[in-house]
């Protein structure tokens, strides 16, 4: 698979020029375009401070000893690789597919944004992972920073999505377990499971000084339930649940239950110091990318 | 229950329709894969039988929408309500209030009255009549007169031409009528309307004690009427009014060439001044030069005329006031004043005196002309002449007197008592006042010729009492003055004196008294166990119509012995006292009951007694002395002329006739022997002139007349609803129901006779529905939000 059979070339294009700054300096094993809070091996100085018993005798900076006959250490800011690690949802509920959204599921979706970013952070000489789920850990791939590592990527992205059920809570247990050094996590999921168990998850990640970026994919049809007459809804995790009912009876239940759980979701975001960001998938992903990204470099 | 279009109740089965459609629907669904099963199973758990139950109902009303439409174009009736078949004939009896307080406008802008409205709405609910139908109709103002069903066009006419020139209405006397009348009604089906303003005064205390008796005796009627009240009056107390409520006389009698005074009240309901009024007074028409007043607002004033008549006999006198009011006629107000002759009173003294008050008749002089003895300019009505007994034949024949009075003349024997008998039956006026030289056998015995024999009203029986002694102070030992009664109510000239409760002979003394003895005393004389109860019967009045010679108590003592009694005799009257007219007897001359007492009664034999005022409603007779009463000679009712020509006896008839309120003249029979013009009843106020037309041997008639004044009382001006709960109370007791509009009563008519139409009950049930479904529709899509 080429990375054009993903993404348009005009979005890669686009997402080429975009500049991924993380909000928080991680940290990293290559000197790259990402600042660190770590001071050690880099040329460029940050600053003086005075001497502590217990300071290596090395980084006294002598010269100033020899002006103001103080010992003062010398400080140095270091530039660290991004290590991030793609969390993908690939369970049933992340098949469908509304009118709206030009018949692009929200797998689909994923996939493509997923291949956008894991482009352009290797182009950043970043260090991107993969890991696929539903009730499981379906796949996964350690974090690289070959440009030859995003082959691999799209490859395992582009994988049959499951029928399973998703279980987020307990797969972002196992995510947590499986990421290395603190990096950055961006998940890519509908969030439809139980909000507390994610949160619970979420905090676990975030307890191993992972950043999280949670980007919430949905169909318009999943948030205005657009839906009139007699329906019977079908679930694309389980085959044996369908439900016939006249659908705008229910419109309004759906929807406040649709609102509870949102506000559930970005409570538990919040909470956790997690990036929420929620994509439809009638809107382009590169631009809500962009978005996102322009927050980014604000928050810094 | 029944359909009038009963095909169209088929479109009930319509229903079906949504029904099947619902069916056909639940059956086709589109199928979706849906990812976000996870929001969708809790929504669907917690609602499902909310939901299922809503769309039950919804499934229903649609199914209640064709079948309500069905049965709403099939009209059905609830036939629970009908009381006689629809199509039965009926009768309705129309009892209307034509009072004056009908012509009340309460509109003032449109000029509307209510009068004008009843005959409005009379006519459309006579014009939903069938032919079938009968109409009665019964006017407050003739409801003594039978009725008589007519038809619908018949009754119609009437309507329109219904006046309202009538006075009080009492309201059970109307619907007793109206009852009385539906019981001679052709068809089983009876509605009786009574339709009035029902002002206060129709429904007193009395009224209601009436319509419950009313109401037993509607209870055993075989075929009970149905009984509605239609009330036009309402917010009459907002209506602003003058009237003219009263003219009174202020002179003891109106003598011809004398000046006599009039009051007249005038009275404004408004709530604001009434300024600038003219006052018109009138006599015989002519109007004097007019006056302008401001009536404070609810209060009244008085207007004075005095006014000096000429010509001797009826005359009328009207006030009318210039204003624009809720009641029109009411502004103006007449009454008929009888001018006289002096009256000339023949004072025959049996005991003179030299003395002054001490003779037999002085108290009786001055009592009869108070004026002249006071030395008063004013006229008085009466003039006396005091002769001795010996002068009596002489001074008859030179004059005759309206009067005579014997006072404590021995006895009347020869020939002057052929005069006196002769002077009575011709129709003058004779008063015996007792006395200590009266001789009783010589006054117990017959008076007249054979032919004319009369006796007096009472035989002359023994003396009650004891005098006291008047050279001693009086003491304890002194007898007891007697306790004297009340006058006869029923004597109407005495009523001025004060009424039963006033009492005002109470501080008259009587120490002695002759004892009057009547036939009806001695029948009572002759019944020991019943004495006492028939002493009471010949104390009690005597109704004047039971005999025209019966004796009437005027005036008796508190045992019942008649003080002054009364009876006819030949066309004049006698009366006797059992008392002098002096103080020897009593005190009855030096209390200030005497003087309007002799004066009432000598106005009354005089003449003055005719009714010339009469309220409207009342009949009244006009005596045909009324016609010569400028001259002494009465004109016989026929009479015979030799003519001119060829000498032969003509006979000629007289004619009488009747004018009123621009009718056309209305010939007249004289009523009875006695020669009088009846009117029995008068259902019209106004003037009504008498005419007499005798034909005269040259050929030009000649025409005397005269009048009588119908007015309609003054409590007609006073506009007052009854209390609401009143009228419901005096309706409930004849199970009648009270209407202040005319399309309730009828529609409440047609759901007796035919049922209750339900289709407007249907058709609110119906959009009822559909708003219903709407809004389950619209809570089905908000099912789980709240």
């Amino acid at each position: 698979m080429r990375i054009l059979d993903l993404i348009a070339p005009k979005d890669l294009s686009r997402v080429a020029k975009l500049q991924l700054l993380a909000r928080q300096v991680v940290e990293g094993l290559c000197s790259g375009r990402h600042r660190s809070p770590h001071k050690g091996f880099s040329v460029e100085f940050k600053e003086h401070r005075p001497y502590v018993r217990g300071d290596e005798l090395s980084d006294i900076d002598w010269k100033v000893f020899a002006k103001s006959d103080r010992l003062y250490i010398r400080e140095f800011e270091e530039d660290t690789n991004l290590r991030c690690t793609l969390v993908v949802d690939c369970s049933g509920s992340m098949r469908y597919s509304g009118d709206r959204s030009e018949g692009r599921s929200k797998y689909e979706y994923a996939q493509q944004l997923a291949a956008s970013l894991a482009y352009l952070m290797l182009g950043q000489q970043d260090t991107v992972g993969l890991i696929t789920f539903d009730d499981d850990l379906r796949g996964q791939l350690p974090p690289r920073s070959r440009p030859s590592h995003l082959r691999a990527l799209l490859t395992k992205l582009a994988e049959d999505v499951s029928r399973r059920e998703t279980d987020l809570g307990g797969v972002f247990r196992k995510v947590a377990s499986k990421l290395g050094r603190r990096g950055l996590v961006i998940i890519v999921s509908d969030a439809m499971g139980d909000v507390s168990s994610i949160s619970r998850s979420l905090a676990q990640i975030r307890s191993r000084k992972h950043e999280v970026l949670f980007f919430q994919i949905m169909d318009p049809d999943e948030i205005d339930f657009p839906f009139s007459g007699r329906i019977q809804f079908k679930d694309l995790e389980r085959a044996d649940n369908e439900h016939t009912v006249e659908a705008l009876s229910i419109r309004e239940a759906y929807l406040k239950r649709l609102s509870e759980h949102e506000t559930k979701l970005r409570d538990a975001c919040r909470t956790n110091r997690v990036d929420l960001i929620r994509l439809t998938t009638d809107r382009p992903f590169a631009d809500a990318l962009h978005e996102y990204l322009a927050l980014r470099r604000r928050l810094r | 229950m029944t359909l009038l279009n009963g095909l169209l109740a088929f479109g009930a089965l319509a229903f079906t329709v949504p029904l099947a459609i619902h069916l056909l629907f639940r059956s086709r669904f589109r199928t979706v894969d849906w990812g976000a099963m996870h929001l969708l199973d809790t929504v669907i758990r917690v609602n499902r039988r909310r939901i299922q139950l809503l769309h039950l109902l919804l499934l229903l009303m649609r199914c209640l929408l064709p079948v309500l439409l069905a049965f709403c174009l099939a009209r059905p009736i609830l036939t629970g309500f009908q009381t006689l078949p629809g199509d039965a004939p009926q009768t309705l009896i129309l009892a209307i209030d034509d009072s004056r307080s009908m012509s009340a406008r309460d509109e003032l802008e449109t000029g509307g009255s209510r009068m004008s409205r009843l005959q409005q709405e009379l006519t459309t609910i006579i014009g939903g009549l069938s032919r079938r139908d009968e109409v009665i109709l019964i006017r407050a103002s003739n409801y003594e007169s039978p009725a008589a069903s007519m038809g619908v066009q018949e009754a119609l006419k009437q309507i329109k031409s219904l006046k309202t020139e009538y006075g009080p209405v009492d309201l059970d006397r109307l619907v007793r009528a109206a009852v009385d009348a539906s019981v001679d009604s052709s068809h089983p089906q009876r509605r009786i309307i009574i339709a009035s303003d029902f002002q206060s005064q129709m429904v007193h205390s009395g009224v209601l004690d009436a319509l419950k008796r009313l109401s037993d005796s509607l209870s055993t009627m075989p075929i009970r009427p149905i009984i509605n009240f239609l009330n036009f009056g309402l917010d009459s107390d907002q209506l602003a009014n003058v009237s003219v409520d009263a003219i009174q006389i202020d002179s003891p009698a109106v003598v011809a060439g004398r000046n006599a005074r009039y009051t007249a009240r005038i009275r404004s309901s408004g709530d604001n001044p009434a300024r600038d009024l003219r006052l018109i007074w009138s006599v015989d028409g002519k109007p004097l030069p007019p006056r302008t007043i401001t009536i404070p607002p609810r209060s009244s004033i008085t207007s004075k005329l005095t006014r000096n008549i000429e010509e001797v006999g009826l005359h009328e006198i009207s006030l009318a006031v210039e204003h624009s009011d809720a009641l029109l006629p009411d502004n103006r107000r007449a009454i008929a004043v009888d001018v006289i002759r002096e009256v000339s009173v023949l004072l025959v003294d049996g005991k003179p005196s030299r003395q002054p008050l001490e003779g037999e008749t002085d108290y009786l002089a001055i009592a009869l002309s108070p004026f002249a003895f006071g030395g008063q300019d004013q006229p008085d009505a009466v003039r006396t002449s005091v002769i001795r007994e010996k002068d009596l034949p002489e001074q008859l024949e030179q004059e005759t007197p309206d009067v005579v009075v014997l006072a404590n003349v021995e006895k009347i024997e020869g020939e002057t008592r052929q005069q006196i008998a002769e002077f009575v039956t011709a129709g003058g006026s004779l008063i015996i006042f007792d006395g200590d030289r009266i001789d009783a056998k010589s006054y117990n015995a017959s008076w007249g010729s054979e032919s004319n024999a009369w006796s007096l009203p009472a035989r002359l029986g023994e003396l009650v009492g004891e005098l006291p002694d008047k050279a001693e102070v009086p003491d304890q030992d002194s007898p007891p003055a007697l306790p004297i009664g009340n006058p006869n109510p029923l004597y109407t000239p005495w009523n001025l004196l004060g009424s039963e409760e006033q009492r005002p002979f109470s501080d008259v003394e009587i120490y002695r008294y002759r004892k009057l003895i009547t036939d009806a005393s001695l029948n009572a004389e002759a019944d020991e166990e019943d004495s006492l109860a028939n002493s009471k019967t010949t104390a009690s009045p005597l109704p004047p119509t039971a005999d025209a010679n019966a004796v009437t108590n005027l005036l008796t003592m508190a045992n019942g012995d008649p003080v002054a009694i009364s009876a006819r005799r030949g066309k004049g009257r006698v009366l006797q006292f059992s008392i002098p007219c002096n103080t020897a007897w009593s005190s009855l001359p030096m209390r200030l009951v005497y003087l309007p007492m002799v004066q009432q009664l000598v106005l009354d034999l005089a003449g003055s007694r005719k009714q010339t005022t009469i309220d409207v409603g009342r009949g009244f007779t006009v005596s045909l002395d009324e016609f010569d009463a400028d001259e002494s000679q009465i004109e016989p009712s026929v009479a015979e002329t030799p003519d001119s020509e060829t000498g032969n006896l003509i006979t000629r008839q007289v004619s009488y006739s009747v004018e009123h309120a621009g009718q056309p003249e209305t010939p007249m029979e004289t009523s009875n022997e006695e020669g009088e013009l009846l009117v029995t009843s008068t259902d019209a106020g106004g003037t009504y002139i008498f005419r007499r037309t005798t034909p005269q041997k040259d050929g030009e008639p000649e025409i005397r007349s005269t009048l009588r004044v119908v007015e309609v009382p003054a409590e007609e001006s006073k506009l007052r609803d009854v209390e609401e709960a009143r009228l419901t109370a005096a309706a409930d007791l004849i199970d009648a129901k009270v209407y202040t509009n005319m399309q309730q009563l009828q529609d409440d008519d047609r759901t007796r006779r035919f049922g209750r139409e339900m289709w407007r009950w249907l058709l609110i049930g119906l959009l009822g529905v559909m708003i219903g479904e709407l809004f389950l529709q619209q809570r089905i899509s908000r099912v789980g939000a709240a």
